[in-house]
């Protein structure tokens, strides 16, 4: 009888510790999440501060240097003028290499304008409704944000889509975002997929991610975030 | 001209400022942020400021929020924002309070010392100035339901020009057109898209790029 009640007592314990190093682990996965982001976002903040602004200053001074060369020296002209249109293509790189860290647009106006802005570029006709009238977490944000570029991504590259819907809400401290095509579905979110490092991402933030995607029948993808 | 500079770049606040005095501006004064600039323009107001939209102290959109505010208290003066977002929300908050003489360009536009001039003095002269990278990406804009289909490539050019805050004098120059045949362009590209025609060319850039960004996307 002593045996049995010890046994018991042992299990409880072994229990309640089981679940403290859940607890331990699943914070320390929020956490990790978190300060990446952080990185992110100081990362995009000194390319856009630093990187950027002495190369917009460099091609100030060529052009400047283009001005007080003499005009018949065609072959320093060519020459710069070379300079300056790689330069504008490393602008325009760095530009791009900045929003794929973390747009600035998502830091500064936070989740809808950035979604605004993602349908006005997309490559298939966005439909969006977007009823996020407050900022959310810096990793919330951002999971969302990506989960949905990824999701236009494959709506357009692999699906074939010809139209998308994106929807994102708030909703008794969750925020739900739907992304929906009229492609030929199949996706997966194994393997090679972007959606697999999202799944993760997500997961870490205690959210949840569907994807239904039957053959011929269009993608849909769902996502649940906490963000009380 | 007199002219303020307000970046927190000293570097590139400095190229400017050599650049605009060799073409003859008067650069009143450098600033490095939004109060510094408010201050400066309250104390002596100068013809044109240009205004990086990033600086201290949280290095987001205070240049765009020190723009508006110029434009209540100094309607008089021009103000040109150079930003590194081709984010077509922020030149359309720029221009919701008025478009005479206001102008959104890229940054990456100050190595084009001839373009970046000629915007300095078209917000100047009252007009505005949407920057090209900006406007085609409104232009190109994919829709479900797209009347830009039905314009032809010609229609489509006098539409981007307008929208960048081109006058039709200006798109005639551009695209080597008579005054008779751009006005007939204009007209055909407002009644294809369904936008109100207005003689005003700065009311015009607004509902020019409020149907690019709104109108055709609707379904």
């Amino acid at each position: 009888m002593a045996g049995a009640a010890a046994l018991a007592i042992e299990n409880e314990r072994l229990q309640a510790d089981v679940r403290a190093r859940l607890a331990e682990v699943r914070e320390s996965r929020a956490r990790l999440v978190t300060v990446a982001d952080q990185e992110r976002r100081r990362l995009e903040r000194d390319l856009h501060d630093g990187a950027q602004q002495r190369l917009v200053a460099l091609a100030l001074t060529l052009s400047r240097a283009g001005e007080r060369l003499d005009d018949r020296d065609t072959a320093a002209r060519a020459l710069l003028a070379d300079g300056e249109r790689q330069l504008q293509r490393a602008l325009a790189e760095l530009r791009r290499l900045a929003a794929g860290i973390r747009p600035a647009i998502l830091s500064d106006a936070g989740l809808g304008p950035a979604l605004e802005s993602l349908a006005e570029n997309a490559p298939v006709p966005v439909t969006l409704s977007a009823e996020v009238d407050r900022r959310l977490p810096d990793s919330v944000e951002s999971a969302a944000y990506f989960a949905v570029c990824e999701a236009l991504t494959n709506a357009a590259k692999h699906a074939h889509a010809t139209r998308v819907t994106v929807t994102a809400a708030l909703d008794d401290g969750h925020l739900r975002v739907g992304v929906g095509d009229d492609g030929v579905g199949g996706a997966q979110l194994g393997g090679g997929s972007g959606l697999r490092g999202l799944v993760d991402r997500i997961s870490a933030l205690d959210g949840r991610l569907t994807l239904e995607s039957p053959a011929g029948g269009g993608t849909r993808l769902e996502i649940e975030l906490p963000c009380a | 001209m007199r002219v303020i500079l307000a970046d927190d770049s000293v570097l590139l606040r400095e190229g400017l400022a050599r650049m605009l005095a060799d073409s003859g501006f008067q650069v009143a004064a450098q600033v490095g942020d939004a109060a510094a600039l408010l201050a400066a323009v309250d104390a002596d107001p100068p013809d044109v400021c240009i205004v990086d939209i990033r600086m201290p102290p949280t290095n987001t959109t205070e240049g765009l929020e020190a723009a508006l505010q110029l434009r209540v208290r100094h309607p008089s003066v021009a103000v040109l924002v150079l930003s590194q977002y081709v984010e077509t929300r922020y030149a359309m908050e720029l221009l919701a309070r008025g478009a005479d003489g206001v102008g959104y360009l890229l940054k990456d536009r100050v190595g084009d010392v001839s373009e970046l001039l000629a915007a300095i003095r078209s917000v100047a002269a009252g007009r505005s100035v949407i920057d090209p990278t900006v406007v085609s990406r409104l232009v190109g804009r994919r829709r479900q339901v797209d009347p830009m289909e039905t314009l032809s490539a010609r229609e489509r050019e006098v539409l981007s020009l307008m929208a960048e805050g081109r006058s039709n004098r200006a798109i005639g120059e551009r695209m080597f057109l008579s005054p008779k045949t751009v006005e007939t362009h204009v007209s055909a590209v407002f009644s294809k898209l369904g936008i109100e025609d207005t003689a005003d060319d700065n009311r015009r850039v607004l509902s020019v790029l409020t149907w690019l960004r709104d109108g055709g996307s609707a379904a």
